[in-house]
C-alpha cells in the first residue's frame, strides 16, 4: 500500500495547526501533554500538601478526592499517553522506518483534534457545580454513578466520562495508524526483524491499546446510561441513601471493574512498552554497541503483550472475586516477570563489553534502566495474591505503579527529547542544563516512591484525607513529610527542562543531520527533518539496527542501517 | 586499547547504582511490617519476606553488575568481543526467564497455597461468626443473638437512627439481633468469620494488623476469616474509597477472652 | 453515640433518636404543618433575613424549620469536628459540601418550594435537620407538646398539610372565617 500522497502544505494554518504532517503533529500531541504535565504536577503538590499538613486543611475532603481523581486521568491519559505514545511515536515511526509519513496523515490530525476537546473537558471540570470527578481514576460505580454518593460524582463525573469516550476515540485511531503504518510504510529492506526496538514496542503498544481499549469504551457508554438514562449494569437493588432505597437493581459493581481493568492493565504495557524500547535504543546509541538480545527482546515483547491482556483481575484480588480466580490470576500474572526480566537483563547486557559515552540522554537511558527493575520486583509483591492482601490499596501500590507508568516513562520520554530534539529542530538543548535536570528529577522522584513503598509496607492507605486519626498509620506518616519536600524539588525542577527545551528550540547550537554518530534511519533525514521527512529517495535498508563496533576506531564505529541513494 | 577523550565520559555514574542498591535493600530492610496479630498474618508476612529477599538480592545484583559495567565501560577504552552469537544471547534470556519463573512461582504456589487455604479455606464449625456492614461513613456491627441466627434484612426498612440494617421485625431471627456501630467484639485465639455486607458505596474492611482486607460490595455478601492471637483493641478502616468521609470511616475490632465476650455481648439489647 | 469518639465528648448524656419525638399522651413534636393550598392569588414579601440552622454537639439545631422561597438559610457549625452539609433536595438541586470546624457560614437559597428537604451529615450518619421550603408565611413545627400555631390566616378555605420525617404527609381541608380562631388535629400511626 502506499502511503496516501500529501504535498507540502504551504499556510500557517495547514502546516503548524490542522497539520497533516506527522512531525507537527507529534510536535502538537507534546506540547500538549506538557502544559496537561504542569496542570497535573500542580495537582499533585496540592495533594502531597494536604496530606503532610491535614490538620490545616488546604482543600476540603470531597475537594481532596477530585485532585487524586484528576491527577491520575490527567497524568495517565493526558500526559503519558499523549507525551510518550502519541506524541514521540508519532514523530518516531515513520522516521524510524524510512516512511514519508504515517499510513493516514488525516486520521492522525483527526486523532490529535479529538483529543483537544478531551483535555478541554477534563479543564472544565474543576469549575462545575460539585467539582470535577472524585470517585478516582478507576471510576468505579456506585460510587461513580450515583451523585448522591460524592459530590464530584455530579456533572463532573459525565463531563469526565465523555472526555475519556474522546480520548479513547483518539487513542484508537492513533493505535490503527500506527499499526497500519508499521505494517505497511517500512523502507525498503526494513524487515519485520530490523525494526528497531523502539518501533517494535509502539507497534505492541498500538496492538494492545487498539485489543483493550474497546471494553472501556463499552463500560463508559454503561456507566453512562446508568448515571442518565436509569439503566442498572453496575447498580445492585438494595442501594440506600438518605434512608431511601434507589429504584435501580440486578447490576453488578464487579462487571465495572473486570470491564475496567481488562483496559487498566494492557494500558500499563501500552504506556511503558515504548518507554523501554526507547531505553534500549538510547543505551545503543550512546553504548556503542548493538542491543544484546534483539532478538530475544522482540520475542519477550510479544510474550509481554499475550500475557498483558490476560491477567487484569490482579487488580481485584480482594473484591471478593471468587478466590480461585483470583488464584488462577496470581499465577499468570507473576509469569510476566519471565519476559521482562529477559527485556531487563538485555538492557543491562546492552552495557557489557560497550564504550559509553556519557551524553545527556545516555543519562536518562541508564537511569530508567534501575527503575525498571525496582518498579517491576515491587510488582511481584502485588502480583502475587497473598501478599497483595497486605498490601493492596496501600502506599506501596501507589509508589509501585508511579515507578512504572510514571518514572520509566517520564524519565525514557525526557531522555528521548534529548535525544531526539536535533531531528525536531536542528539544535540541541543545553547539556549542562540537561544534566542539572536529570540529577534534579531522578533522584527525588526515584527516592519518594521509593519512600512510599515503605509506607504501604507499615500499612499506609492510599486515597486519605488525613492519615492522622488511625495509630497504625503513625509509622507510615512519618516520612510523609520527606516525600512531600521531594514532590516538590521533582516538581520546581522541570522549570529547566521547560527553559531549556523552549530556549533551545530557537537558540540552542545547530547541528548536522546525525549529532550523536547514531545508526537508525532517522538520523539519515536532515535535521530537522523536512516535510516527508527525506527531500529525494527514501533510504534503502541493508543492514540490523544496531551496527555499532566498540571496537573500531571511534568516529567510525557505526553503520547506518540504510543508505539514501 | 586506545582512549579518546573527545566524547563525554562519566565512569563514575555506576556509584549511582551501587548507591541505589544500598539504599533500597537497607530501606527495606530497616522491617516496616508492623507486628503481626493473627495466625494467618505470620503466613501473609512469610510471602511478604521471602520476595523481600528473593528480589531484594536480584535488585542487588542488578544495580551491582549494571554499576561495574558503567564504570568499567564509560572510561572510553575500546572492547572486543562485544557481538556474540545468537545462542548465548539466547541462553541469557533462558537464564532469567528460568530464575523468575521458579521464584515468582514458589512465592504464589509452594508459599503462598498453605496460606491461601487458611484465608478462604472452609471455616471450622465453632468459627464465631459476626457481621459488619459498610456504608458512608461507618461500620454496622451486627451480633446475631442468643438464636445464633441473623435474622432478615430489608432494606427499605433501613433508617440512620431507627433501624440502620434494615432488620425485620416479623422475623423471630431477627428480633434478639444486636447491631452496634462501629465496634467489632471478637474471642482471641478462635477463628471469626465476618460476614460483610455494604449498603450504599463499595468498602473494604481491613485490620492491618491482622493482614485482613476484603472489598465489600453492594449486592454481595463477602466473607473474611481470621483468627486473633492476642487480647487488645485493634483499629480497622477502610481501604476502597468510599466518598468524602473514606477517611474518617474507622472503627474498632476488640478482641477478648470468650468470657468476656460472652459477658459483654448478655449486656446488650437487641436493637428491635 | 456513633463511631465518632470526637462527638461523644460534646453530649452529657446518650444521644436521643431525633425522628420520632413523642410525648406521654402521644403528642407528636417536630411535625412540619403548612397551609398546601388556598393562598394561591396571594403575594407575600420574601424575608431577606437568613433562618440559621447550626451544628451543636453533633446534631443539627433545630431538627426541624421552615423557610420561604427565595429566603436565605444560613448554616452554620460550632463543632470542633467537620461535617459534611449534603442537601438531599429533590425539586431544588441537591448540594454535598464539607464544613471544617470554623469555617464561614454557608448560605443555601431554595427557588422552589418542597417540603422537606433532608440536610444530613454523611460522616456523622445520626445527623439530619429536614426543611420546609413553602411559599407563605403560614408555617410552624409542633412543639414537643405536639401543638403548633400556624398565625393569622384571612378567611378562606384552606388545604392544612402536616408532613412527618417519619410517618409522612396529612392534608385536611378548612374553612376559616372571620370569627376567631379556629382548631385542626392532625393524627399519625406507624405503618
Amino acid at each position: 500500500m502506499a502511503v496516501e500522497d500529501h504535498s507540502a502544505p504551504t499556510s500557517f494554518v495547514k502546516k503548524y495547526i490542522f497539520s497533516q504532517d506527522h512531525k507537527v503533529i507529534g510536535l502538537q500531541y507534546i506540547l500538549t501533554a506538557l502544559f496537561m504535565a504542569i496542570v497535573g504536577g500542580w495537582l499533585a503538590v496540592m495533594i502531597r500538601t494536604q496530606i503532610t499538613w491535614p490538620e490545616k486543611a488546604m482543600v476540603t475532603p470531597e475537594n481532596y478526592l477530585s485532585l487524586v481523581t484528576m491527577h491520575g486521568t490527567i497524568m495517565v491519559f493526558f500526559v503519558v499517553s499523549l507525551a510518550l505514545v502519541s506524541g514521540l511515536g508519532n514523530f518516531l515511526v515513520p522516521l524510524m522506518l524510512g516512511a514519508r509519513d504515517m499510513a493516514y496523515p488525516f486520521l492522525n490530525m483527526l486523532s490529535y483534534w479529538t483529543v483537544v476537546p478531551a483535555c478541554f473537558l477534563v479543564l472544565v471540570s474543576f469549575v462545575v457545580e460539585g467539582g470535577a470527578a472524585a470517585a478516582g481514576w478507576t471510576a468505579y460505580p456506585p460510587l461513580s454513578a450515583l451523585p448522591e454518593a460524592v459530590p464530584g460524582s455530579g456533572l463532573g463525573q459525565t463531563l469526565w466520562l465523555l472526555a475519556m469516550a474522546l480520548f479513547i476515540a483518539s487513542f484508537t485511531m492513533g493505535g490503527l495508524n500506527y499499526i497500519a503504518t508499521v505494517l505497511n510504510c517500512r523502507a525498503k529492506g526494513m524487515s519485520l526483524m530490523r525494526m528497531p526496538l523502539t518501533v517494535w514496542t509502539y507497534f505492541m503498544s498500538a496492538v494492545l491499546g487498539v485489543l483493550s481499549f474497546p471494553p472501556l469504551t463499552a463500560a463508559a457508554i454503561m456507566l453512562l446510561l446508568d448515571r442518565h438514562g436509569g439503566t442498572s449494569f453496575f447498580l445492585p437493588s438494595g442501594l440506600v441513601f438518605n434512608n431511601e432505597v434507589l429504584a435501580h437493581e440486578g447490576g453488578t459493581p464487579l462487571l465495572f471493574q473486570h470491564l475496567f481493568w481488562f483496559l487498566g492493565h494492557p494500558e500499563v504495557y501500552v504506556l511503558v512498552l515504548p518507554g523501554i524500547g526507547i531505553t534500549f535504543d538510547l543505551i545503543a546509541s550512546f553504548a556503542r554497541r548493538p542491543v544484546f538480545g534483539y532478538k530475544t527482546s522482540v520475542y519477550a515483547l510479544w510474550v509481554v503483550g499475550f500475557l498483558s491482556m490476560i491477567v487484569w483481575g490482579h487488580h481485584m484480588y480482594v473484591t471478593g472475586m471468587n478466590p480461585y480466580v483470583g488464584e488462577y490470576f496470581s499465577i499468570a500474572t507473576v509469569l510476566i516477570t519471565a519476559p521482562f526480566a529477559v527485556l531487563g537483563m538485555n538492557l543491562v547486557a546492552s552495557v557489557w563489553r560497550s564504550r559509553i559515552r556519557m551524553e545527556v540522554p545516555m543519562y536518562w537511558a541508564l537511569g530508567t534502566v534501575a527503575v525498571i527493575g525496582l518498579g517491576g520486583f515491587g510488582g511481584l509483591f502485588l502480583a502475587t495474591s497473598i501478599s497483595d492482601i497486605y498490601f493492596h490499596d496501600s502506599f506501596f501500590v501507589v509508589g509501585h505503579f508511579h515507578l512504572m507508568i510514571g518514572v520509566v516513562t517520564v524519565l525514557s520520554t525526557f531522555g528521548a527529547l534529548y535525544h531526539w530534539f536535533p531531528k525536531m529542530f536542528g539544535r540541541v538543548m543545553n547539556a549542562g542544563l540537561g544534566k542539572l535536570h536529570f540529577w534534579l528529577t531522578y533522584v527525588p522522584m526515584v527516592a519518594l516512591f521509593f519512600l512510599m513503598h515503605l509506607q504501604g509496607m507499615s500499612g499506609l492507605l492510599r486515597r486519605y484525607y488525613d492519615h492522622s486519626i488511625y495509630e497504625f498509620q503513625a509509622p507510615g506518616r512519618e516520612l510523609a513529610l520527606v516525600i512531600t519536600i521531594l514532590t516538590y524539588a521533582a516538581f520546581a525542577a522541570q522549570a529547566i527542562f521547560f527553559w531549556n527545551f523552549f530556549y533551545s528550540m530557537f537558540k540552542g547550537v545547530k547541528v548536522g543531520a546525525n549529532p550523536w554518530n547514531a545508526t537508525t534511519l532517522e538520523w539519515t533525514a536532515p535535521s530537522p527533518a523536512p516535510h516527508g521527512n527525506w527531500p529525494g529517495a527514501l533510504p534503502v535498508v541493508d543492514r540490523h539496527p544496531y551496527d555499532y563496533d566498540p571496537a573500531a576506531e571511534e568516529d567510525s564505529d557505526y553503520k547506518p542501517q540504510g543508505v539514501v541513494a | 586499547m586506545s582512549e579518546t577523550t573527545s566524547h563525554p565520559r562519566s565512569p563514575g555514574f555506576g556509584i549511582v547504582f551501587f548507591l541505589l542498591g544500598i539504599v533500597v535493600v537497607g530501606g527495606f530492610g530497616v522491617g516496616w511490617l508492623p507486628e503481626v496479630k493473627s495466625a494467618h498474618g505470620h503466613g501473609i508476612d512469610g510471602v511478604i519476606r521471602y520476595l523481600l529477599g528473593t528480589t531484594g538480592a536480584l535488585f542487588f545484583l542488578g544495580c551491582i553488575v549494571l554499576g561495574y559495567f558503567v564504570m568499567k565501560y564509560g572510561r572510553g577504552e575500546a572492547q572486543s568481543g562485544a557481538i556474540v552469537s545468537n545462542r548465548t544471547q539466547a541462553i541469557w534470556a533462558i537464564v532469567p526467564v528460568l530464575v523468575m519463573c521458579a521464584i515468582s512461582e514458589v512465592g504464589v504456589l509452594v508459599m503462598g497455597l498453605p496460606v491461601f487455604a487458611e484465608v478462604y479455606g472452609e471455616a471450622p464449625d465453632d468459627a464465631y461468626e459476626v457481621e459488619v456492614v459498610g456504608k458512608q461513613f461507618e461500620w454496622l456491627v451486627r451480633y446475631p443473638g442468643p438464636d445464633g441466627v441473623f435474622g432478615e434484612v430489608d432494606h427499605a426498612k433501613v433508617h440512620e437512627t431507627r433501624n440502620p440494617l434494615g432488620l425485620v421485625k416479623s422475623d423471630p431471627a431477627a428480633q434478639d439481633d444486636i447491631v452496634v456501630r462501629g465496634k467489632v467484639h471478637i474471642p482471641v485465639d478462635r477463628m471469626t468469620v465476618v460476614r460483610l455486607r455494604a449498603l450504599d458505596v463499595i468498602h473494604s474492611f481491613t485490620v492491618p494488623l491482622f493482614r485482613v482486607k476484603q472489598d465489600t460490595l453492594p449486592g454481595y455478601t463477602a466473607y473474611t476469616q481470621f483468627t486473633p492471637e492476642e487480647v487488645g483493641i485493634f483499629e480497622l478502616a477502610c481501604a476502597e474509597l468510599c466518598g468524602l468521609g473514606h477517611y474518617r470511616m474507622q472503627g474498632s475490632v476488640i478482641v477478648e477472652s470468650e468470657e468476656s465476650l460472652k459477658n459483654w455481648l448478655s449486656e446488650q439489647e437487641p436493637w428491635l | 453515640m456513633g463511631s465518632d469518639p470526637k462527638c461523644e465528648g460534646l453530649h452529657a448524656e446518650k444521644l436521643l433518636d431525633e425522628s420520632a419525638l413523642v410525648g406521654a399522651g402521644g403528642e407528636l413534636a417536630n411535625v412540619f404543618v403548612y397551609v398546601r393550598k388556598g393562598l394561591e392569588g396571594w403575594k407575600f414579601a420574601t424575608p431577606t433575613e437568613a433562618v440559621q440552622v447550626t451544628q451543636e454537639g453533633c446534631t443539627y439545631v433545630p431538627h426541624v424549620l421552615g423557610v420561604r422561597v427565595g429566603q436565605p438559610l444560613e448554616i452554620g457549625n460550632g463543632d470542633p469536628v467537620s461535617h459534611n452539609v449534603h442537601g438531599y433536595a429533590k425539586k431544588n438541586p441537591g448540594f454535598n459540601q464539607t464544613q471544617a470546624p470554623g469555617a464561614a457560614v454557608m448560605t443555601k437559597v431554595f427557588n422552589r418550594s418542597e417540603v422537606l428537604v433532608p440536610l444530613k451529615c454523611d460522616i456523622h450518619g445520626w445527623m439530619s435537620t429536614f426543611v420546609g421550603v413553602v411559599e407563605n408565611p403560614f408555617f410552624a413545627v409542633s412543639a414537643v407538646d405536639g401543638s403548633f400555631d400556624l398565625g393569622q390566616l384571612p378567611p378562606g378555605d384552606y388545604q392544612i398539610a402536616a408532613r412527618h420525617e417519619i410517618f409522612g404527609l396529612q392534608k385536611q381541608d378548612i374553612t376559616i372565617t372571620a370569627a376567631g380562631a379556629q382548631t385542626i388535629e392532625f393524627s399519625f400511626s406507624e405503618e
